[in-house]
C-alpha cells in the first residue's frame, strides 16, 4: 500500500514536467507579451520589466551564456548557464516552491501568494458543492434505477437534464434574483463572509455543483441497472436475501465504482472554482484568476495555475486509485 | 491613462460564447487603447457576455413586480457607495497605469495640483507655483502644514521621492515616460540596475531640488508649459518612502501603508470585493462625506439587482443594459450619460493601397453614418463627432463639421480617387477584436454601410486582441481599416495632439503620418508659455489633422451612470470615467 502511493506520486514528477512543457510551448506560441497594452508602454519601459523579469533571456535554452561560462568557469556552470533560460529559470524557482510574479500586479505579488489567498475560499466552496452533489446525485440515481421507468426515474431524469444543460450563468442569476426579489436576500454581502465557512456559500456551492451532481444521477443509476442484472444478484435474492440487503449491500457498493472514477477529476475542476460562478455571486476564488491569465500573458499565472490543476487532478486520481481497494477487495488483492 | 484590460472579457469569452454569440455585449475593446480601453463603461463589456439576455429579463421582471419604486435609501449613514466592474491590479502610484487604478489613488491621495471641476489644473498640495521666463523650471510651494492623515507632516521631500521613483529604473512603471519631460528622467530610467556608479549618478543628476520643506523646484529638458497639470498626475502622488520600504513589493495592499494625503484615506482593502475609504480630516479641503465605498460587481446584472435592492448609490450600467434602464420608469430618470475623454475614429494605414490616396479616405469618411452607428449598434454609447479632441477637455473644437455623413460626397469622392470607381479598388480588410462579442455586429454595420453607400466589399477580420494590438505596432503589419483613437493621460491639448499626432509619435508613424506643418505649430505650441498663443497653434494643428484624414474621426464614448437621488453636489466632467465627480469628489454630498 505504502509502495504503492509511493510509486503514484513519482510518477506524478514525469507527468507534471510534460504539463510544464506543453504549457509552457503553446504560451510562447501566443503572440503578445504581458506587457502589450492596448495603450502602449514606452519602449525603454518594456525593457525594463522584461529584464526585470528575466523575460529578455532565451525562451529554452540559453547558448550564449552556456559559450560564456564554458570559456570562463568550466562545463559545471556552463550547464547552470545552458538553463538560465526563462523555462530553465521557471523550473529551477517551482521546484523549490517558488511560482514566479503576477505580470498584472507588475510583479508585486507572486503567484504562490494569489494561489494561497484564493484557494482557501475555492476549497470551501467546492467542498460543500461536491457534497451537495453527492448527497443529491447519488440517491436521485439510485431512486431512479431501482423504480425504473416509473414517476420516479423521470423526476431524476428531469432534475439531471436540467442540472446538466442549463448554463451556470443562467441558474445562477436565476437563483440570485429569487433570493434578492422573493426573500429578500441582498446580493452583496460583506467581504468577511468568506473568510470562514457561511451561509453565502451555499448558493453559489449549489449552482457550482448542479451539472456535478446531474452527472453522478446519471452515471449511478446506469450502474445500479447493470448491478441489478448480474448473476450474483439473483443469487443473493434467490438465497432469499431481503430487498434492503440485497441492495445495500450487494447492489450499492458495487455500482460505486464508475462514481468514484469520476469523483478525482470532478473534485479538482470543483475546487478551483468557476469564473462565472464567483462573478454573479462574487465570490473572490482562484477561478478568475486562472481564466484572467491568459487574455494577458501573464507567463507566470499561467504555468502556475496550470501547474496547480494538474496537480490537483493527480492527487484526485490517486485518491481514487486508492479507494477503489476500499471499496473492491478484487482490485485490493491484485 | 489606461482603461480596463480585457483579460476577463477574453475568459467570458471562451466560455460562453457559443450559447451567447448573437447578443450584442458592451463596449469593446477593439483595437488599441482608446477604443479598448473603455472606461467604466468597458467594464460592463464584459459582464454583459454573461448576462446581456437576462440582464433584459431582469429588468422587466422589475417591472412587472412594480414594487421596486425607488431604489430604498440607504442605511449605512453618510458613506458613498460606487459601483466598479473590475479589480485592479495593482494600486501603486508609481506603479499603475488603469484608470479603476487610479480613481483609487486619487482618494487617497493629492500631488502639487488637482484637478478642478472644468478639468483645469489648480492648486493641489502646492498653494502656487511660477515659471521661469524660458518656461523650463517650475517652482512649487507647497500649503503651510500640510499633513498626511496620520498627522505625520507632509514636505517637498515627499514629492521628490515620487518623482524619483516614477523614474527610478528599479520601479519600473508603465507611466515612468511621462515624467520623461524632467531633466535626467529619461537618463535615470535607461541606466542599468547592477551598474551601481551610474545608477547613483543619474539618480542625483535628476532635474528635482527642496529647496526647503515647502519648495520643490522642477526643471525641464525643453519648455514644457503643461508640467503643472503633470504634477498632479498619479505618479506624483507622495507615497510615503519609509512605509514603502517597509512593506515591500506588495506594501500597496496594506491599508495602513497607503498613508495618504487626498480627501479621503483607504481604511480597507478586501480583494476582489470591496474597497474602502474614510475622510482624511487632515486634508485641507475637507470633504463632506464620511467615505467612499468601492464595490466590485462585474456582473452587470447584478450590479443592477443591487442598485435596486438599495446597495448601491452609483450604477455604471452596461451598454446593453441602456435600452432597458433608460425606459425603466425608476431608472430612466436618474440615468446621466455625457461625453467621456475619448475618441474613436476609423484608423487607416496611409502607407497601404488604397489608403494612400486621400479621396479614397475621404469618401470613407463621408460614408460613415455616426448618429446610426452610436444611437442603434451602440445603443446610445457614444456621441458623435467630427474632430480629435472631445468635447469638455480644452482644445475642443467645435466648429468642426468636415466629413460628416453624406453619401453623395462619398461617391464623388471616389469617382474623384486616382481609381475613379469601387470595382478598381483593391482588396480591403477592415481587423478588429474578437476579444468583445460585440464588436462584431458594430464592423459588420460599418461594413454594410460601405457597401452600400461606395459599392465596396471590405472584409472583415476578427483577431484576439493581443494579435491585433501586436499587429498595430508596425506600420508594415498596421490594417488597413481598423477602430481605435485615444483616452486622455491628463487634459490638455498637449497629450492629445503632441503625443499622438507629431510626426515623432510612434501613434502616427504607425498609420504612416506625418504632416511637417502639424509639427511645426505643435512644436510652437508644446513650448510657448502664453496659453492663447499655445491654443491657437493647438487648434490650428487640430484642423490640419482632422483635413488630412490618418483617421476619420467618429464617436466619443460617453460616461454613464445610474445615480441615487440622495446623492448630490457632484461635478459632471469628461475624465469621470469612474464615477460621476471622482476628481473633485470631496465636494459630494449625502442628503
Amino acid at each position: 500500500m505504502i509502495g504503492f502511493i509511493i510509486r503514484r506520486v513519482l510518477a506524478m514528477i514525469p507527468v507534471l514536467f510534460l504539463v510544464a512543457l506543453i504549457t509552457f510551448f503553446l504560451m510562447k506560441q501566443a503572440k503578445g507579451g504581458p506587457f502589450d497594452q492596448e495603450k502602449e508602454v514606452a519602449p525603454s519601459t518594456i525593457a525594463l520589466l522584461n529584464r526585470k523579469f528575466g523575460l529578455d533571456k532565451p525562451a529554452w535554452l540559453n547558448t550564449a551564456e552556456f559559450n560564456n561560462r564554458m570559456s570562463a568557469d568550466g562545463p559545471f556552470a556552463a550547464v547552470r548557464g545552458l538553463f538560465d533560460s526563462q523555462f530553465g529559470n521557471y523550473m529551477l524557482n517551482a521546484v523549490q516552491g517558488d511560482l514566479g510574479p503576477t505580470y498584472a500586479s507588475k510583479g508585486t505579488e507572486t503567484v504562490q501568494d494569489k494561489i494561497k489567498q484564493t484557494f482557501p475560499i475555492s476549497l470551501r466552496l467546492g467542498l460543500i458543492s461536491l457534497t451537495f452533489a453527492l448527497v443529491v446525485g447519488f440517491p436521485l440515481g439510485i431512486l431512479g434505477a431501482l423504480r425504473q421507468n416509473t414517476i420516479f426515474d423521470y423526476f431524476s431524469l428531469i432534475i439531471s437534464t436540467i442540472g446538466f444543460s442549463v448554463p451556470t450563468f443562467v441558474t445562477g442569476l436565476v437563483l440570485l434574483l429569487v433570493m434578492s426579489k422573493v426573500f429578500g436576500i441582498a446580493p452583496i454581502k460583506d467581504p468577511s463572509v468568506w473568510e470562514g465557512f457561511s451561509m453565502s456559500y451555499f448558493p453559489p456551492a449549489i449552482i457550482l455543483g448542479l451539472g456535478t451532481m446531474a452527472y453522478i444521477t446519471r452515471l449511478t443509476r446506469s450502474s445500479v441497472l447493470e448491478v441489478k442484472r448480474q448473476d450474483y444478484i439473483r443469487t443473493a435474492k434467490a438465497k432469499g436475501l431481503g430487498d434492503r440487503v440485497v441492495i445495500l449491500r450487494h447492489i450499492l457498493r458495487n455500482s460505486l465504482i464508475p462514481v468514484i472514477t469520476i469523483l478525482g477529476p470532478a473534485v479538482a475542476g470543483l475546487v478551483t472554482g468557476s469564473f462565472i460562478i464567483e462573478s454573479v455571486f462574487r465570490v473572490p476564488g482562484i477561478g478568475s484568476e486562472f481564466i484572467g491569465a491568459i487574455g494577458s500573458r501573464d507567463y507566470s499565472m499561467i504555468m502556475g495555475s496550470t501547474l496547480f490543476f494538474s496537480l490537483l487532478v493527480a492527487l484526485g486520481n490517486i485518491m481514487v486509485d486508492l479507494s477503489y481497494g476500499l471499496i473492491d477487495p478484487r482490485i485490493r488483492n491484485s | 491613462m489606461l482603461k480596463r484590460r480585457l483579460t476577463r472579457l477574453l475568459a467570458l469569452m471562451v466560455l460562453t460564447v457559443p450559447t451567447l454569440a448573437a447578443c450584442g455585449a458592451g463596449d469593446a475593446t477593439p483595437t488599441t487603447a482608446p477604443a479598448a480601453a473603455t472606461a467604466t463603461t468597458a467594464t460592463g463589456a464584459e459582464a454583459t457576455a454573461t448576462t446581456a439576455p437576462v440582464a433584459e429579463a431582469t429588468a422587466t421582471t422589475a417591472d412587472a413586480t412594480a414594487e421596486a419604486t425607488t431604489p430604498p435609501a440607504a442605511t449605512d449613514g453618510n458613506i458613498l457607495r460606487v459601483h466598479q466592474v473590475a479589480y485592479p491590479d495593482v494600486f501603486d502610484p508609481q506603479k499603475s497605469s488603469y484608470s479603476a487604478e487610479i480613481v483609487l489613488l486619487s482618494q487617497n491621495y493629492e500631488g502639487l495640483t488637482r484637478l478642478n471641476d472644468k478639468l483645469e489644473t489648480v492648486p493641489g498640495a502646492a498653494e502656487k507655483w511660477e515659471a521661469n521666463a524660458d518656461g523650463t523650471v517650475f517652482t512649487f510651494t507647497l500649503r503651510p502644514d500640510l499633513k498626511y492623515s496620520d498627522g505625520s507632516p507632509l514636505t517637498s521631500k515627499n514629492f521628490a521621492y515620487s518623482i524619483q521613483r516614477t523614474c527610478d529604473p528599479v520601479t519600473a512603471g508603465e507611466y515612468q515616460s511621462i515624467l520623461f519631460d524632467i531633466t535626467g528622467c529619461a537618463d535615470f530610467a535607461g541606466t542599468t540596475i547592477t551598474d551601481t556608479a551610474k545608477y547613483d549618478a543619474a539618480k542625483a543628476a535628476l532635474g528635482v531640488s527642496t529647496p526647503d520643506d515647502s519648495t520643490i523646484v522642477i526643471s525641464t529638458v525643453q519648455a514644457a508649459p503643461y508640467l503643472p497639470t503633470i504634477a498632479g498626475l498619479w505618479v506624483m502622488y507622495p507615497a510615503k518612502q519609509e512605509l514603502i520600504e517597509k512593506g515591500g513589493e506588495n506594501w500597496w495592499k496594506d491599508p495602513a501603508a497607503q498613508v495618504g494625503n487626498g480627501p479621503f484615506q483607504f481604511s480597507r482593502i478586501a480583494e476582489d470585493q470591496q474597497i474602502d475609504f474614510v475622510r482624511n480630516e487632515n486634508y485641507w479641503n475637507k470633504a463632506k462625506l464620511d467615505g467612499i465605498s468601492m464595490i466590485y460587481i462585474d456582473d452587470s446584472s447584478v450590479a443592477l439587482e443591487a442598485y435596486r435592492t438599495g446597495q448601491l448609490d452609483i450604477f455604471a450600467p452596461d451598454p446593453s443594459q441602456i435600452p432597458a434602464v433608460q425606459s425603466d420608469a425608476d431608472l430612466g430618470p436618474l440615468y446621466i450619460s455625457y461625453p467621456g475623454a475619448n475618441t474613436t475614429g476609423l484608423q487607416f494605414n496611409t502607407t497601404k493601397e488604397p489608403f494612400n490616396d486621400p479621396k479614397v479616405r475621404e469618401a470613407f469618411a463621408y460614408a460613415i453614418d455616426r448618429d446610426t452607428f452610436c444611437e442603434v449598434i451602440r445603443n446610445g454609447d457614444c456621441l458623435p463627432t467630427l474632430t480629435w479632441i472631445p468635447q469638455g477637455i480644452p482644445g475642443y473644437d467645435a466648429t468642426e463639421d468636415r466629413f460628416a455623413f453624406d453619401a453623395e460626397k462619398a461617391k464623388a469622392a471616389l469617382a474623384e480617387s486616382t481609381y475613379g470607381s469601387a470595382e478598381k479598388l483593391p482588396e480591403i480588410t477592415m481587423a478588429y477584436s474578437s476579444n468583445d462579442t460585440a464588436n462584431q455586429a458594430r464592423h459588420e454595420f460599418l461594413a454594410n454601410t460601405f457597401r452600400e453607400v461606395l459599392g465596396v466589399e471590405v472584409k472583415l477580420q476578427p483577431l484576439p486582441s493581443k494579435d491585433l494590438t501586436a499587429a498595430k505596432k508596425d506600420n508594415s503589419t498596421y490594417p488597413q481599416l481598423s477602430l481605435g483613437g485615444w483616452i486622455q493621460d491628463y487634459p490638455d491639448a498637449q497629450n492629445w495632439l503632441s503625443v499622438f499626432w507629431n510626426s515623432n509619435a510612434t501613434f502616427a508613424q504607425r498609420q504612416g503620418y506625418g504632416n511637417p506643418a502639424v509639427d511645426e505649430f505643435l512644436t510652437k505650441a508644446d513650448t510657448s508659455t502664453d496659453d492663447a498663443t499655445r491654443l491657437e497653434a493647438y487648434t490650428a494643428a487640430q484642423k490640419l489633422i482632422v483635413g488630412d484624414l490618418p483617421t476619420a474621426m467618429m464617436y466619443n464614448r460617453v460616461n454613464k451612470y445610474v445615480i441615487n437621488p440622495r446623492v448630490s453636489g457632484f461635478s459632471k466632467t469628461a475624465a469621470d470615467d469612474q464615477f460621476p465627480g471622482q476628481w473633485t469628489s470631496y465636494s459630494i454630498e449625502i442628503k
